[in-house]
């Protein structure tokens, strides 16, 4: 017959463990219901995804860089955005690899100096995550 | 301490995991917190049997209330360190990548008091003086940078981290093994503390092991071609590995 394991001594909890228990609960209670209230009353529906395009700050070699963002205003997230930008005949492609719902993800694509149109671009594809 | 120094341990990884930051803020808020109810339950569990407290406990729900709290404070720090969420995230996308981040933090401040052995490893005489601490602290720092290098994270994380969350990422990589070897109650601690000679006291092991660690991250880096020339962005690819890397050395430190 083995012996039990000997148990922690009960004893009362010093002022630090107080604050560390309540610091703690605030810390848990403040994530689940964080979660629960944007599970039950977050945005829904299916991703909507609106693209801004702007020459880009840094300087880049062999073109002319622009810049994408595209900002996710719809109630789920999108995985493999595909966009394409036009200036004038010359197109180029850019995949963002998740764009989560309320937020925006920038990249950047070079087109060369010749191509002086303006330049436009939409999202061409993604899939739900 | 010692519960922070499992969840470091433990959590640090998924941390450095692309996947972690792009699922946090996509899967349904629901689906996470599913996932952090069950582990709240393991970690009730875990606490009774184990737990981050010497000997067991007879209040393993308080204890892993503590350990989930304590674990969703230290994941949200490290998140913010990393720059993984911030002023600009969405409060519902800081919340899934938090929560997602602190299952496994959790799980390893819950298993605390198992990390280290409480006597030092098998053969861990055969690691005495300054020599054994830094041979052992390069061990450690070897698998923990062999698992990140080759992977695009510390590429990533170091195009996005500016001067002031570089300069952070080394205090904590100075810092948090400091804690962890001399302050986290793990066995041995007495000795460790107690180590004269000048490369043995608490402050100058924790830089000499820093510096293993920088050294471990630099080579590594270079051996999967991250980084093949030392200007800005290599040494800020290099700084983002040696915080997984000294936290690795620390462990290593830990089990002799």
């Amino acid at each position: 017959m083995t012996a039990a394991k000997p148990r922690g001594m009960r004893r009362e909890r010093t002022p630090f463990e107080w604050a560390l228990l309540l610091v703690s609960l605030a810390a848990a209670l403040t994530l689940a219901v964080g979660l629960a209230i944007s599970a039950f009353t977050g945005a829904s529906g299916p991703a909507d995804l609106e693209v801004d395009i702007a020459m880009a700050e840094a300087p880049a070699s062999g073109g002319r860089p622009l810049e994408i963002t595209v900002t996710n205003i719809g109630g789920t997230s999108a995985e493999n955005v595909v966009v394409e930008v036009t200036v004038g005949d010359v197109a180029r492609e850019v995949t963002l690899a998740l764009v989560a719902k309320g937020d925006e993800e920038s990249a950047t694509v070079i087109v060369p100096t010749s191509a002086t149109a303006t330049p436009h671009a939409e999202v061409l594809s993604y899939s739900d995550p | 301490m010692r519960g922070v120094a499992g969840g470091v341990i433990l959590g640090v990884p998924l941390l450095y995991t692309q996947e972690t930051w792009l699922h946090g803020r996509s899967i349904a808020p629901v689906v996470i917190l599913a996932g952090v109810i069950a582990t709240f339950g393991v970690n009730v569990a875990l606490s009774y049997f184990v737990g981050f407290r010497p000997g067991r406990t007879h209040r393993p729900v308080e204890d892993a209330v503590v350990g989930m709290g304590i674990s969703i404070v230290l994941s949200a720090m490290l998140l913010i360190l990393l720059h993984r969420i911030g002023s600009g995230t969405l409060p519902e996308n800081a919340l899934g990548v938090t929560a997602l981040t602190t299952i496994p933090v959790s799980i390893g401040f819950a298993v605390g008091a198992a990390l280290a052995p409480s006597q030092g490893g098998e053969a861990s005489e055969g690691f005495e003086g300054w020599r054994g601490d830094l041979l052992i602290a390069a061990g450690g720092a070897l698998v923990f940078a062999l698992n990140i290098a080759p992977t695009a994270e510390p590429v990533v994380l170091a195009a996005e981290l500016d001067g002031v969350h570089l300069s952070l990422l080394v205090v904590a990589s100075l810092v948090l093994p400091y804690l962890m070897v001399f302050y986290a109650e793990f066995g041995g601690r007495d000795q460790r503390i107690a180590s004269d000679g000048a490369t043995q006291g608490p402050i100058t092991e924790t830089l000499l092991a820093y510096g293993v660690a920088f050294a471990v991250s630099a080579a590594m880096l270079a051996m999967f071609g991250r980084v093949d020339t030392m200007n800005q962005a290599a040494l800020a690819r290099v700084v983002t590995l040696a915080f997984p890397a000294s936290i690795g050395a620390a462990l290593g430190r830990m089990l002799i």
